[in-house]
């Protein structure tokens, strides 16, 4: 494996060469900063320019070349990150040597990218009224769905009460009024705008060279329009009371999920320090939250915790029956107590730093997982290889965990059950 | 070993058979990290009713048990499985469906030391009054957590109506009602009649020595005693019941209603196994060309309103058990069922034509070799079909025999409305 880092027509191109598999990934990344007003616009523009193009003018024929292009992948969404908001295009192809003889895709899926991104389908000077009212519909119901996931729904209740004013509660899709709002006027001008103050990024992985990258990104696509923007944000807000709320719903078990402030953000030097204590609260199998609340409790099937490095956030997640939600929101606490009071062996330490090792080295098995790692080492700003990002889990200390640990602030509780309040 | 080398893929798998009857299949791949490794018994949900190791007569087992087992086999009498991988940086999991059961883990380092855990604990069953009952307070949360879910529901609701007399209409996990019932002595009898090496598959895909690994797992076997090798006796049953277009309506708290059709498939008995992986990839293609993202159909199916992305269908053709599901949430369910009948009646199999069926094969093989990528995928969908008999590093080769008459058949299969069956979810209100 080895990665290149490359400036090819003012984009930002990442290269990471590897003969682990049969295809090459991409994913282009348009970025800028994220705002509220204009998050549903560039939410939905992705789909617009995936649904038609100058040559291939339907939704069905932008699949069929596809399909002829064996079978590539070809995605479109928006995500968020600290204070970014990034539109990507993300493609999957056979890699031409797996190809029967004679046989090519790699150029003709570039070919296909430029063409998606500069020559979209065009009535009167703008997107196609109808196409845009039918993705505005998709995009509604795709919003309008995560409520019928009871967990993501409870989760995204969170971070919304929790991150009230703040970049993170806002939500990559915007709000279903947002959508409903938008002409096909206005996401033209998103689309030009894009083009022209985005910072364009691009990941590679595959059995291909630098030469044969450039070739490519020469031919098929345009400058990038702006240089770089930063994507670290920190809260400054402060926190006087922990916030209890309750919502009913008729579902047969009821969630509940606690969020914290962890103070430590992606790049900060105890950072890896936060990530272990997460390890050992509730990330795995030998973590407090599983042994404790499932295990020896018999409360749950599932126990667990997260953090978002870009918000400086930890959530505490668990699926319970509705009466039992005050007994195991205390049987979670008592857990943090443990972790802040130093509570864990030193056997409990090195089975998290083993399982956070081989979480990478795993990652680092999947093309995607190639890609984020390297997203992460750049969000540091550090000019890390793997063994370097092994040996700053290895280097954590019990008590840098407890530090972490005890820097945990409780922000609010979330509790989606049958019961009326 | 033999080693079988497979030319177009380029990959290279080496088999053997033990004395105890274990099938060991050994897939180098030394350019990973990781190892992945799945050790699966030919057991699930639709095994309740057999004659166990050593008995003379059929017993019927309460719903739920495969599953329960598999959650139980991680308690060892030193206690908790999960614990002794994670010493090793190893993690381990489980899943049970209708037909098997796999225990699996995947490592970075320790391979040996992590093997032997693995088929250690599998066979090492270890069950108590005492953890068999703490363990229904587990699943009860498993199962609620499932009826919350709307698309398990749905799906689940839907086999339950094409198959009332077959179990793989009853859900892989049970009722909490159904578990109530399972004893230590039910699991025991469970595991000795299904957990015979003679019924298992070991998978082992990554990055190892080849001489060293196949040696341990040699090793290990030769240290345990078994029973002599036997055939299971199953009790096989058939359910040619049609469910004539019956609807059932459910509510759930959900953004939409949902709704699924099931479309059984009566012609699965004795096909020969690569006639079986002929028929399934020909049902894909078929079911491309009528509703696929690039078909003619489904750009009329969005654009009218009825369907949006969380449209999907898919199909399963296993001995004895054939369907096909289609489903959408949509404000117009009964629009949806409209539609898709109307294609299904005014389909004419001869417009199929020959270029098309070829873009499908580019597809096929294209996204085939795609999932190639994942180690995962390689060893649960090589187990699968193993235990069917058959191979899948077989599929390009069989995509490649795939004719238009093929297409054709399958859909002489799909059409006929009596074998479809609707299910609904709609909130309350």
């Amino acid at each position: 494996m080895k990665y290149n880092k490359m400036t090819i027509n003012q984009t930002t191109v990442h290269l990471i060469q590897t003969n682990k598999f049969k295809t090459v990934a991409m994913q282009v990344r348009f970025q800028n900063k994220l705002d509220q007003a204009t998050v549903a616009q560039r939410g939905l523009l992705p789909f617009v320019l995936r649904s038609g193009t100058a040559k291939y003018p339907s939704s069905a024929a932008i699949q069929q070349q596809l399909e002829y292009l064996y079978g590539a992948s070809f995605h479109v969404g928006v995500e968020k990150k600290g204070s970014l908001h990034t539109q990507y295009f993300n493609f999957s192809c056979v890699n031409d040597k797996f190809l029967p003889a004679g046989q090519t895709v790699l150029a003709d899926v570039f070919a296909f990218l430029g063409e998606v991104l500069y020559a979209p389908k065009l009535t009167k000077g703008s997107f196609d009224p109808q196409v845009v009212e039918q993705e505005k519909r998709l995009l509604i119901d795709k919003i309008r769905g995560i409520y019928d996931d009871k967990l993501q729904y409870s989760l995204m209740r969170l971070v919304e009460e929790m991150g009230a004013g703040e970049p993170f509660a806002i939500r990559a899709y915007g709000t279903i009024e947002d959508v409903s709002a938008i002409t096909p006027e206005q996401l033209y001008a998103t689309y030009q705008s894009m083009l022209t103050q985005d910072e364009l990024e691009i990941y590679l992985v595959g059995d291909i060279t630098p030469e044969q990258v450039e070739t490519l990104i020469l031919t098929h696509l345009q400058a990038a329009g702006a240089e770089h923007y930063e994507s670290r944000s920190r809260s400054e807000k402060v926190i006087t009371e922990v916030k209890h709320l309750s919502e009913a719903q008729a579902v047969t078990q009821a969630k509940l999920i606690l969020g914290y402030r962890t103070h430590t953000y992606f790049g900060d030097e105890n950072f890896f320090a936060l990530r272990v204590m997460n390890g050992i609260l509730g990330g795995y199998t030998h973590s407090k939250l599983f042994l404790n609340v499932r295990e020896k409790a018999s409360l749950c099937y599932f126990a667990a915790s997260r953090i978002d490095g870009n918000a400086g956030i930890m959530y505490l997640y668990s699926g319970l029956d509705h009466d039992k939600v005050s007994d195991a929101e205390k049987l979670i606490i008592e857990q943090i107590d443990a972790v802040q009071a130093g509570q864990f062996s030193d056997h409990d330490l090195e089975m998290t730093k083993l399982a956070m090792k081989n979480d990478v080295l795993e990652i680092l098995d999947s093309a995607t997982g190639m890609m984020s790692f390297y997203a992460s080492i750049n969000d540091m700003g550090v000019d890390w290889n793997v063994e370097q990002w092994l040996q700053a889990i290895d280097a954590v200390t019990r008590e840098q965990v407890i530090t972490a640990a005890n820097a945990l602030q409780a922000d609010t509780t979330f509790v989606l059950t049958s019961q009326e309040a | 070993m033999e080693k079988r080398y497979y030319e177009t893929l380029k990959e290279t798998v080496y088999y053997q058979k033990l004395a105890n009857g274990l099938q060991v299949y050994l897939l180098p791949k030394p350019e990973y990290n990781k190892t992945f490794a799945t050790f699966s018994t030919h057991y699930g949900s639709v095994d309740n009713q057999f004659i166990p190791l050593e008995e003379t007569e059929f017993i019927t087992v309460p719903d739920g048990v495969a599953h329960f087992l598999e959650h139980k086999m991680f308690e060892s009498p030193k206690g908790d499985v999960f614990q002794d991988f994670a010493k090793y940086g190893a993690s381990a999991n489980a899943f049970t469906s209708h037909d098997v059961t796999t225990y699996l883990f995947s490592c970075t380092n320790n391979l040996i030391e992590n093997l032997e855990l693995l088929l250690d604990f599998v066979q090492e069953p270890y069950f108590t009054p005492e953890n068999v009952e703490k363990e229904k307070g587990i699943i009860g949360q498993e199962i609620n957590m499932y009826e919350d879910n709307a698309d398990w529901r749905i799906y689940q609701q839907t086999l339950a109506q094409l198959y009332p007399e077959h179990p793989v209409g009853i859900d892989i996990a049970g009722t909490i009602e159904t578990i109530s019932g399972i004893t230590d002595e039910t699991l025991y009898r469970c595991y000795h009649t299904f957990y015979h090496p003679n019924n298992m598959l070991l998978f082992v895909i990554g990055n190892f020595d080849i001489e060293a690994v196949s040696h341990f797992i040699q090793h290990n076997q030769q240290q345990k005693t078994f029973a002599e090798p036997q055939q299971i006796e199953r009790f096989e049953v058939q359910d040619k019941t049609q469910p004539l277009g019956k609807k059932l309506a459910l509510t759930m708290d959900v953004s939409m209603p949902k709704v699924m059709i099931g479309i059984k498939n009566q012609d699965v008995d004795g096909i020969h196994p690569r006639q079986q992986l002929k028929n399934e990839l020909a049902y894909d293609f078929m079911l491309d060309f009528l509703f696929g993202s690039s078909s003619k159909n489904y750009d009329q199916l969005l654009a009218s309103g009825v369907i949006n992305d969380s449209f999907g269908y898919s199909q399963t053709n296993d001995p004895g058990v054939g369907y096909t599901l289609m489903s959408t949430d949509t404000e117009q369910p009964e629009a949806f069922m409209e539609a898709i009948q109307k294609i299904v009646t005014t389909f004419d199999p001869t417009s199929i034509e020959a270029p098309t069926v070829e873009r499908f094969k580019r597809k096929n093989m294209g996204q085939f070799i795609r999932s190639l990528n994942s180690v995962e995928f390689i060893a649960n969908q090589f187990t699968r079909y193993a235990f069917n008999g058959m191979n899948i590093f077989e599929v390009i080769e069989i995509m490649d025999e795939i004719t238009k008459e093929d297409l054709v058949q399958a859909f002489d299969n799909f059409k006929n409305q009596d074998n479809w069956a609707y299910t609904l979810i709609t909130s309350a209100e």
